[in-house]
């Protein structure tokens, strides 16, 4: 037995090599070219190119996300970009794929086409290295509108344990088509309000964030976070544009939550009262 | 199980194989002439978003309520659905001022929109944007005054545009 393993440990290289010169010698299935940007922090002064990789597809995965990875696997480790759960459910693998924002993961590769399919990193952020965007703004964007459940109230109740909230099944079914969001930035980043003005407009993913815990019929701080959104930018440079929505690679609609954000801000709608009184059980 | 391990770790051997030189060495970073946000992140971090403590509601610095305003906005454009075939239908005083005003506003919004979206401070620093807005001012003004001057004055908008769409205009006819 240990003999078996000294002769593996030898010839360990030796037989990913003949693999890799077969698989080598025998791609003669379909190709695909991926035009990507690349950005190398290390040599600040070289500017941001393009690099084509040809990828067999004969031996690759369905998705562009499955290609990058076997670019930087076999073809070029310098490669860089994020990727976690290769589902669509992480929101890491966000870069702009053939000129739409969307998932990677979530994308196919278009086979049928012999151009080269043109990778970027998020339009109009800064970018970190290669593929990856620097998303701090984003998340101090995010931050800055409170995404969490407040309560005037927050005291424990009922010998000190926390009871649940009450909330209805139409006060619940507001929420759908807001908290599925996975904060990937695809619309932001293809809002032309949010690039040039990103300093200051919320953008669309936040703005719909926003309104998710604004209707929650739990939440109780809504005038507060209304009245942070009613300056000139913070919301209304939303000139519905709907790139937001139609990039989606979740299929959700920013565009509809900043109207309704609107609507509320000017007195045109308000928010309903809680069908349940939702802390029935606190007292 | 062997043969898995071995081709695993084939790939990573055939990575380092051809990893380039200098990406081994760890360099001091210093310059980062296209990522300018990494340099000055903390700096950044300050003005962009107002830090959230606690109890207090963290005003940004902007100043103006939007809010009173966008209702009127688009109150004013849906009106104007009506005004603008209405002053053409049965032209008068009235309704050709109505039209005036209503449509300087509707234009002067859009452009002032336009004029904040791109002729931005970070852009065009603290005074071109600032003059581009007072332009914009001065243009929504003559306009209307020209306008209303032309409606108590002269023809009025409704009847000119009436003319220009006459089949038989009645200045030819009168030749």
């Amino acid at each position: 037995m240990s003999g078996k393993i000294q002769l593996l440990k030898v010839c360990k290289g030796t037989f990913g090599q003949v693999r890799n010169f077969h698989v080598a010698s025998v791609s003669n299935g379909p190709t695909k070219t991926f035009s990507i940007y690349r950005f190398n922090p290390e040599e600040p002064d070289k500017k941001p190119y393009m690099q084509e990789y040809n990828v067999d597809l004969s031996s690759c995965g369905p998705m562009v996300l499955d290609a990058l990875i076997k670019i930087k696997n076999e073809i070029d480790p310098t490669l860089t970009f994020r990727r976690s759960c290769r589902e669509g459910i992480c929101g890491s693998c966000a870069m702009n794929i053939g000129g739409v924002n969307t998932l990677a993961c979530i994308s196919k590769i278009d086979a049928g086409s012999s151009k080269s399919t043109k990778i970027y990193p998020l339009p109009h952020m800064y970018v970190v290295k290669d593929l990856v965007p620097d998303m701090n703004n984003f998340y101090n964007q995010y931050k800055s509108i409170e995404p969490w459940l407040q309560r005037k109230d927050d005291t424990p109740k009922k010998t000190g344990e926390r009871q649940q909230l009450l909330q209805s099944i139409d006060d619940r079914a507001k929420l759908d088509g807001l908290y599925e969001c996975i904060l990937c930035a695809c619309c932001s980043t293809s809002c032309p309000s949010y690039w040039w003005n990103g300093d200051k407009y919320l953008g669309p993913a936040v703005l719909m964030q926003a309104y998710r815990w604004i209707i929650d019929s739990r939440d109780e701080s809504t005038s507060k976070r209304l009245d942070k959104m009613r300056d000139p930018f913070s919301a209304y440079r939303c000139h519905t544009i709907m790139n937001c929505t139609r990039t989606c690679p979740k299929g959700l609609n920013p565009g509809r939550a900043i109207a309704e954000i609107k609507k509320l801000l000017g007195g045109v709608a308000s928010k309903e009262a809680p069908k349940l009184q939702t802390d029935a059980l606190q007292s | 199980m062997a043969l898995s391990l071995i081709f695993k770790n084939s790939a990573r051997t055939q990575v380092l194989s051809k990893l380039p030189a200098n990406l081994l060495k760890v360099k001091p970073v210093n310059t980062r002439v296209f990522s300018q946000l990494l340099n000055n992140a903390n700096t950044t971090k300050g003005s962009l978003v107002s830090v959230v403590s606690k109890n207090v509601i963290a005003k940004r610095v902007m100043s103006g309520d939007h809010s009173k305003l966008w209702p009127i906005e688009k109150g004013v454009a849906i009106a104007l659905l009506g005004v603008v075939p209405a002053t053409f239908l049965m032209p008068n005083v009235i309704l050709d001022d109505v039209f005036a005003v209503m449509v300087v506003m509707h234009a002067h919004w859009g452009f002032e929109a336009c004029a904040v979206d791109y002729i931005r401070p970070i852009i065009f620093g603290a005074a071109i944007p600032k003059i581009s807005l007072g332009i914009i001012y001065v243009i929504s003004a003559l306009t209307l005054g020209g306008l209303i001057y032309y409606n108590h004055h002269s023809a009025g908008i409704g009847k000119t545009i009436r003319r220009i769409w006459e089949l038989e205009p009645k200045q030819t006819a009168k030749n």
